[in-house]
């Protein structure tokens, strides 16, 4: 009973933190009490993944589903949510309505944290719809006024990913007359509607983070005009944890049939080539307007990872085994995590040009190297991460080699999709290397024309942590993979059996 | 014990609402309302096994949610003195948010 207070310990800091950020009007208070309340949330929470594993504790009534895995999700929740408040102290102090602002990213949080919390499909979508309209309504805030109409077509696609929500639950309660996914999960389901269901929560979830029929279109103007903070909040926190809850649902209805895996594997294809050709595009020409924006650039690619990863998620229906598909989950549930770890490295190197400018045409910026070598480092680091021998990369690379080699050595039809994803994911990495390369030069090395802030807070040592964080759990994952591969693996499954319940 | 510790959480958590309420702006005080009906119809929902019923109040939070956004926070956003913001489209509050863009607005200012 002490286990399951404290695991609704952090829900319940959050509730204070959402009273105290829409109440105190003094900014400095605001800002650092909410820090602290989310450490203190971290702390606690990293306390319920030990106790919940050392004990084997589970809790799965009332709709709740405490376990281990959940606890990780918040885990990395509440470790961005540390960075996105850490980051906004600079950036978001000072403008009008800031509190109102405060307010919206700890709900945005909140609702992430419930939407991973439950197993009942009603909850989760009300708090997947919250947090939508909640990165909508941030978009506004920021040191310039923006019209109402900038984010037209981004609330037309909340709208319509809303009106698939509802609807995929009224078919799921006419069908099962229960929105509880393991009693789904047990349960026959028509082929026909199995699909129907898949697809309705496919574009529900998807659309407003960047699948087709809208793609990237939607987000242009809100990568372009919107703050550095709205875009981690958006890129890092939300995209990744969708993708989470998503794979949990598609795992439920879809990739029991292979038809459905198909039609989910075309649509990521053309949402990655779309989302990759317009990040290259917008490192290179100037044909799409506005261009050259290292927040565009950014945004973007992380539009392609969300397409990525369902991409790789969705090869999981064609999969032969049981055993082998927990392994695939593992492998889709690690390389989640190492995208996040890859961009908080990428984004967060960029604080210095968050504070010395407003401008972010990456050939204007430039000279950053002089003042800021570390951020520059950590830049690279995080490009390179994904590409060179025991990195990130190479963990994913061997573990997806394994699994296909192992399972799809009889199976030639399915081998020659699997060995195609195999090569667009090593492709995908090469893309991100070379707009990596290709922006650290414009910034960091190249000549400076750029506008320069007139109060430009020093950088303390301080700064410095996330990004020293970040590395040393990258370097100890690899190191842990390569030298003790077999438990590192077990650890992962374990997590992904617990996440995936 | 746990009954216990569940009241004093429940109590500190009232303290913290009553006293944010006072504490907060005249124009705040709708969302803090709105958001214990948000929180409270959403923990209500979880503990609730009925499905019909759970389907009933989905309704009533999708209302809610609509109800936040069109009258809390897009006034409170567009900064339009407590009018709700489209009944006065074509009004000045309109001609002042048409921006064309905000780069050339970024560059004047810098």
């Amino acid at each position: 009973m002490i286990g399951i207070l404290l695991a609704f310990i952090p829900l319940y800091c959050l509730s204070i933190g959402l009273f105290w950020s829409i109440s105190c009007s003094k900014s400095i208070y605001r800002k650092n009490i909410l820090i602290i309340l989310n450490l203190i949330i971290l702390f606690v929470n990293t306390l319920n993944i030990i106790i919940f594993s050392l004990f084997d504790l589970q809790y799965y009534d009332f709709n709740l589903n405490l376990n281990v895995g959940t606890f990780l999700l918040w885990e990395i929740i509440f470790v961005l949510s540390c960075i996105i408040l850490y980051f906004s102290k600079d950036e978001m102090t000072g403008i009008i309505n800031e509190n109102l602002y405060d307010f919206l990213i700890i709900l945005i949080i909140f609702s992430l944290v419930g939407a991973s919390l439950t197993s009942n499909i009603l909850i989760t979508v009300i708090f997947v719809i919250i947090v939508y309209i909640s990165l909508g309504l941030i978009f506004y805030f920021g040191i310039y006024s923006k019209p109402f109409k900038l984010l037209r077509l981004f609330f037309i696609s909340i709208i319509l990913s809303i009106i698939f929500l509802i609807l995929g639950l009224l078919l799921i309660y006419f069908e099962f007359n229960s929105f509880i996914l393991t009693e789904i999960r047990n349960s026959e389901l028509n082929p026909a509607l199995n699909l129907i269901i898949s697809l309705l929560f496919l574009f529900g979830f998807g659309i407003p983070c960047g699948i087709i029929p809208f793609s990237i279109y939607h987000l242009k103007v809100y990568y372009h005009d919107s703050t550095y903070t709205t875009l981690f909040t958006i890129t890092n926190l939300t995209f990744p944890i969708i993708n989470f809850i998503l794979f949990k649902f598609l795992l439920t209805f879809t990739y029991d049939l292979v038809i459905n895996s198909l039609i989910i594997l075309i649509i990521a294809v053309v949402g990655l080539i779309i989302s990759i050709t317009y990040s290259l595009t917008e490192t290179f020409t100037a044909i799409d307007g506005r261009s050259f924006s290292i927040k565009k650039i950014l945004g973007l690619s992380s539009n392609s990872d969300f397409n990525m990863i369902l991409l790789i998620s969705a090869f999981i229906g064609f999969l032969p085994t049981e055993l082998i598909k927990i392994e695939y989950g593992s492998f889709v549930f690690l390389f989640i995590f190492c995208m996040i770890l890859v961009k908080i490295l990428l984004f967060y190197s960029l604080k210095p040009v968050m504070l010395e400018t407003l401008d972010d045409n990456i050939k204007i910026l430039g000279g950053f190297w002089k003042k800021y070598k570390i951020f520059g480092i950590f830049y690279l680091i995080g490009g390179i991460l994904l590409t060179i021998p025991f990195a990130l990369g190479n963990i994913l690379i061997n573990l997806i080699s394994n699994i296909f080699t192992e399972s799809l050595i009889d199976l030639p039809h399915i081998s020659f999709i699997g060995y195609t994803i195999w090569a667009l994911l090593i492709i995908y990495f090469i893309i991100i290397l070379i707009w990596v390369s290709i922006t650290f030069n414009d910034i960091f090395i190249g000549t400076p024309k750029y506008l320069k802030n007139k109060n430009i807070r020093p950088i303390t040592k301080l700064d410095y942590f996330p990004q020293i964080l970040t590395f040393i759990l990258s370097i100890f994952l690899c190191t842990f993979y390569f030298f003790n591969n077999s438990l590192f693996m077990e650890i992962i499954n374990f997590c992904t059996e617990q996440f995936m319940h | 014990m746990f009954v216990i510790l569940l009241s004093i959480f429940g109590i500190v958590l009232l303290i913290i609402i009553i006293i944010s309420y006072k504490i907060s702006k005249k124009e705040d005080k709708s969302i803090i309302t709105s958001l214990i009906i948000l929180i409270g119809s959403i923990g209500i929902e979880i503990f609730i096994e009925n499905t019909t019923i759970q389907l009933l109040f989905f309704v009533c939070i999708i209302i809610l949610i609509i109800y936040i956004v069109f009258f809390c926070f897009i006034p409170r956003l567009f900064y339009i003195k407590g009018k709700f913001l489209f009944s006065e489209t074509k009004s000045e509050i309109w001609k002042d948010l048409k921006i064309d863009s905000t780069i050339v607005e970024k560059q004047e200012k810098n």
